[in-house]
């Protein structure tokens, strides 16, 4: 498996989301030279004796140094700690600028795609959450094999379109969410930041681990334009126009401080804040993942 | 501030347009670009917007301020600063600025000539000049200035002066200059450029001069910038003169020169190279007759009243060399002195002269054929003494020995018929080849002759004669006042001021029916009008003819003239010495002052061309038929070669040399000077505390240009700044 197909424009050729997400991961642990889906999310929990037919690998070597009998070591999967996927499928997230690149809604999806894929190898439970104004479609959270084409099949299924309202559709998903769980969601972030942010501590405050992960077009973090534009909004028509030269550096700077405030918000509140573009390798997002898993482990 | 040259600072006006015109084409029509964080954007839309209309106005204005100071400085800005200020005077809208270039201002010190340091600042004093300021340049060189208002070509004109040989005096050149300002309206000035020395400003025009701008209705304001220095040392060479004569084979020449010395004096040696000029042209050094002087400029002190110039501070001597055994041929040659000076021009001078067999002058005349022949044997001689040439070989013949004498011009120069008796066909014919072939006829008829003449009269002298007028009271001989000039050295006889002609009368002459189809040129008239002394060039020779004798005797009791004998017979001498040179062909000089015309006979015109000094040949449109060229391009030094005929090789040649005035370095007193700008205000800057003075009043220019050209470099690197950090922000 080649590393290339981390970045997003190899994968944007990839018509299948199950494939997608497989050369993801797979191309991921290539880098990483350990699989981190073996005895990642499983704790120990007994010793019992060696049977014929048991994986000689799973010999306790230890034990048969201090009682010379073979004993294998027997693992208790994590069960308390669910994943929830909350994927923004409002119409600014199908926005690409560059058509070589993914929409931030392909990048997301496949992002995601990529996650269930890794938590699903580990037995851990995923469910699916979808949103624009309010929450769509939800599947619940199982760990069996066949949960991964169900994410799978309703991730592909999606279009992005319609306004976003990502505060009220993460408060309506802090009331769905019961128990525990780690929650990643992935969207452009676009709306209010002050109801965003109070959304996103009521889940923390729910006991949830969250991850945020926001996605924006490469032009959206570069504004590449030249000369006079007439900015159009694909979800309100809302226009401004300017002149692109003078903007950038003030949009950027706007930017800048708009994505700090995520990160300052987040870190005091331990949310776990990914900054990615389309442009972005998806190796960052999945390393972001396995670190916050580590760190919550 | 003035510019000098505005088309520059216009020119830079319009190129402001250029950015502008970009500025206002970049607003196209606006892209529409989907964008959704349209959010992000309006919270800084405004501002950002109005800071980056701000930084590109800025960004225009500096650009523009670029082209603009850019032209400016191409324009060469002057601060109203300079002599016009100085003078509390309003600007000039007219100026002229003359240079002498005369060879007096090749004149070297501290390296360099006073003509350099005079158009040093003559280009300052024109930069110095507002724009609109109508200036003309003229010198010493050149006459028909005219006004420019393009300061780019004056300069250029000023730049291209060089010291040389001057055509005309500063007078004339002031006069000229004068008549340029006279219709102007407004305020003039007239600057001179000299170094005011006495010679520059003698000669005609100083009158004129002095006139025109007393007439002027606004009389221009005259500045005279002397570049001569306090102290000076000079010896010039001037007035190269050569005596030649000879025998059959070889002659013998006698070159002087006069040695002037200006300032402290000073020892030297001079030194003659001369040469036959050989068939390629070169010159080949006559090793035998090379010859040194030496000299020692007396003190003042020692030296006699008469050898000294007016002023008395100007000591001469004349050096003479003496060369023997010259083969005949043209020679040229050069005296050139040593130790140089810091006036170069003169310190060698250049001489041509030809060494020419001896030949004869026939004199025929009826008896007593001596007596008759006399007065004008005698002026022959004499003029031919004064002048420093062979003396011919003269013969006086009786008619009966002349018709069967066998005329040849290789060893008769000229033929004098003195009252000649009616002559025979034959003899014409006989007359006429002679002349054809390079020989002279003169024919000064009397009572001897008869209307009764053979057609080949009027085909060798160019008329019928028709009867003898009687004049009792008497007609003075006069010089033609149509002709604007005599030829020849009939031209000293010209001046009708000076001359006492109305004493020369003449009661008797034959009047002639002539030749229109081939005119002779009239020289001298009888003041009835009828024609007296005619020259007919013909084939290679000349004829001159004259209506009234010059052989009456004293002692004849009704003369045919008075020009002979009476009070003014001395006035013949003239006559004698212009009908012997027209009649010899010997009346070249071949030394030559710069400008002179040369006027000489060629053996053959075909393929004629003057070779100066400086070897460009000039070709000379002469007929082939021709015998005699003239000639006027004689502005440069040194000595001139003449070739010609079917194989071209040197047939003569001639030299040129500066005139003594011109080299001549006395001062000029300031009362000479004020008589000339009499009633004109003038203001003499004659020291160097006062050129300083001046140039330091035009250094403000300079100041100002340097002050732009600072300027313009903190606008190109404000320029910079603003464009790379406008540039930088909008880079993606």
């Amino acid at each position: 498996m080649e590393t290339s197909y981390l970045n997003p424009e190899a994968i944007q050729s990839l018509k299948r989301l199950d494939l997608k997400a497989k050369f993801i991961v797979k191309g991921f642990i290539h880098g990483l030279h350990s699989s981190p889906l073996h005895g990642f999310s499983v704790e120990f929990s007994e010793h019992r004796k060696y049977t014929a037919g048991d994986d000689p690998k799973e010999i306790d070597w230890l034990v048969y140094a201090k009682t010379d009998k073979y004993y294998i070591k027997k693992y208790e999967s994590e069960t308390n700690m669910t994943g929830w996927l909350i994927v923004d499928s409002s119409g600014s997230m199908g926005y690409a600028y560059q058509p070589n690149l993914p929409t931030k809604f392909d990048y997301a999806v496949s992002l995601a795609a990529a996650l269930a894929y890794l938590m699903i190898h580990q037995q851990d439970p995923v469910g699916l959450l979808t949103f624009d104004e309010k929450l769509r479609r939800s599947i619940a959270p199982k760990s069996a094999r066949s949960q991964l084409g169900t994410i799978l099949s309703a991730l592909s299924s999606l279009k992005p379109g319609g306004v976003t309202d990502i505060a009220a559709s993460l408060a309506q998903a802090a009331g769905v969410l019961k128990k525990a769980s780690l929650v990643m969601v992935f969207s452009d972030l676009l709306g209010n930041q002050d109801d965003l942010f109070r959304s996103l501590y009521r889940l923390r405050h729910a006991g949830h681990d969250v991850m945020l992960f926001h996605v924006l077009d490469r032009a959206e973090v570069t504004f590449p334009f030249r000369g006079q534009v007439d900015l159009i909004d694909p979800e309100t028509g809302a226009r401004a126009a300017a002149d692109a030269d003078a903007l950038r550096r003030d949009y950027l700077d706007t930017l800048e401080a708009y994505r700090g405030r995520f990160r300052r918000e987040c870190a005091g509140a331990k949310i776990d804040y990914v900054q990615l573009d389309t442009g972005i390798p998806f190796d960052k997002g999945l390393l972001e993942f396995l670190i916050s898993r580590s760190q919550h482990r | 501030m003035a510019l000098t040259t505005s088309a520059f600072f216009w020119a830079s006006c319009a190129a402001v347009l250029i950015p502008l015109l970009i500025h206002l084409l970049r607003r196209h029509k606006p892209k529409q670009i989907l964008f959704p964080p349209l959010e992000l954007v309006r919270q800084r839309q405004n501002t950002s917007q109005r800071r980056f209309r701000f930084r590109q106005a800025a960004l225009l204005f500096l650009r523009a301020a670029v082209l603009l100071l850019f032209g400016l400085l191409l324009a060469r800005p002057a601060a109203q600063t300079g002599i016009r200020k100085s003078e509390s005077g309003p600007s000039a809208r007219a100026a002229v600025l003359l240079f002498d270039t005369s060879l007096r201002m090749g004149y070297e010190q501290n390296g360099r000539t006073r003509l350099e340091e005079a158009k040093t600042l003559g280009l300052a004093l024109l930069d110095a000049m507002p724009s609109e300021t109508r200036v003309a340049v003229c010198d010493t060189q050149n006459s028909g200035a005219a006004f420019q208002i393009d300061h780019l070509a004056a300069r250029e004109r000023i730049e291209q002066l060089e010291p040389r040989p001057q055509r005309y005096s500063l007078t004339e050149s002031a006069a000229e200059a004068a008549r340029l300002l006279a219709p102007e309206q407004g305020e003039t000035e007239l600057i001179i450029l000299s170094d005011f020395t006495a010679a520059g400003w003698r000669g005609s025009g100083a009158d004129s001069a002095a006139g025109i701008l007393g007439r002027c209705e606004h009389p221009p304001r005259v500045f005279l910038a002397d570049f001569a220095p306090k102290s000076f040392q000079n010896i010039s060479l001037t007035d190269v003169g050569v005596s030649v004569s000879g025998t059959d084979e070889e002659g013998e020449a006698e070159i002087g020169v006069t040695v002037s010395a200006a300032g402290k004096g000073s020892a030297g040696i001079l030194k003659l190279v001369c040469g036959p000029i050989l068939a390629g042209g070169e010159t080949k050094p006559l090793t035998e007759t090379f010859s040194e002087a030496d000299f020692t400029a007396p003190n003042d002190e020692k030296r006699e009243p008469d050898q000294t110039s007016a002023a008395g501070t100007f000591r001469k001597l004349r050096k003479t060399f003496r060369l023997r055994h010259l083969p005949v041929g043209l020679y040229q040659g050069t005296i050139t002195k040593t130790p140089p000076d810091p006036l170069t021009a003169d310190d060698m001078v250049s001489f041509t002269f030809e060494v020419r067999p001896a030949k004869k002058l026939l004199f025929a005349a009826p008896d007593p054929k001596e007596k008759r022949a006399l007065f004008l044997r005698t002026a022959v001689s004499l003029s031919e003494q004064v002048q420093g040439r062979s003396p011919f070989e003269i013969e006086t013949l009786s008619y009966e020995q002349l018709f069967e004498t066998r005329l040849d011009p290789a060893r008769t120069a000229a033929v004098f018929l003195l009252d000649p008796p009616p002559l025979s066909a034959p003899f014409l014919t006989k007359l006429e080849t002679f002349v054809r072939a390079g020989g002279g006829a003169g024919l000064f008829l009397g009572q001897n002759f008869s209307a009764n003449q053979p057609a080949e009269f009027a085909a060798l002298f160019g008329g019928t004669p028709l009867r003898q007028v009687n004049r009792p009271e008497g007609t003075p001989l006069i010089p033609d006042p149509g002709a604007s000039a005599l030829p020849g050295r009939f031209g000293a006889a010209a001046d009708t001021a000076s001359l006492p002609w109305s004493q020369t009368l003449i009661y008797r002459y034959w009047r002639f029916e002539w030749n229109e189809e081939s005119p002779s040129e009239v020289l001298f008239r009888c003041a009835d009008g009828a024609p007296a002394l005619l020259l007919r060039p013909l084939g290679r020779g000349s004829v001159i003819f004259s209506t009234t004798p010059f052989s009456d005797l004293a002692s004849d009791p009704k003369p045919w003239n008075r020009i002979t004998i009476g009070d003014h017979s001395w006035l013949f001498l003239l006559l004698a010495d212009g009908i012997t040179a027209a009649l010899t062909g010997r009346e070249e000089t071949l030394n030559k002052a710069p400008f002179e015309p040369v006027d000489a006979a060629v053996e053959t015109a075909a393929n004629l061309a003057v070779v100066p000094p400086d070897g460009k040949a000039i070709a000379l449109s002469v007929p082939e038929s021709e015998t005699r060229f003239t000639f006027n391009g004689t502005g440069e030094l040194g000595s001139y070669r003449v070739t010609g005929g079917q194989t071209p090789k040197i047939l003569t040649g001639f030299s040129v040399n500066p005139r003594a005035e011109e080299v001549a370095l006395e001062p000029v007193a300031d009362e000479e000077l004020q008589k000339l700008f009499c009633g004109t205000a003038v203001s003499r800057i004659n020291s160097a505390e006062k050129l300083e003075a001046v140039r330091s009043r035009l250094d403000s220019r300079a100041d100002l240009y340097s002050l732009l050209a600072l300027l313009l470099g903190l606008l190109l690197a404000a320029e910079l700044l603003s464009a790379n950090r406008i540039y930088r922000d909008v880079s993606p």
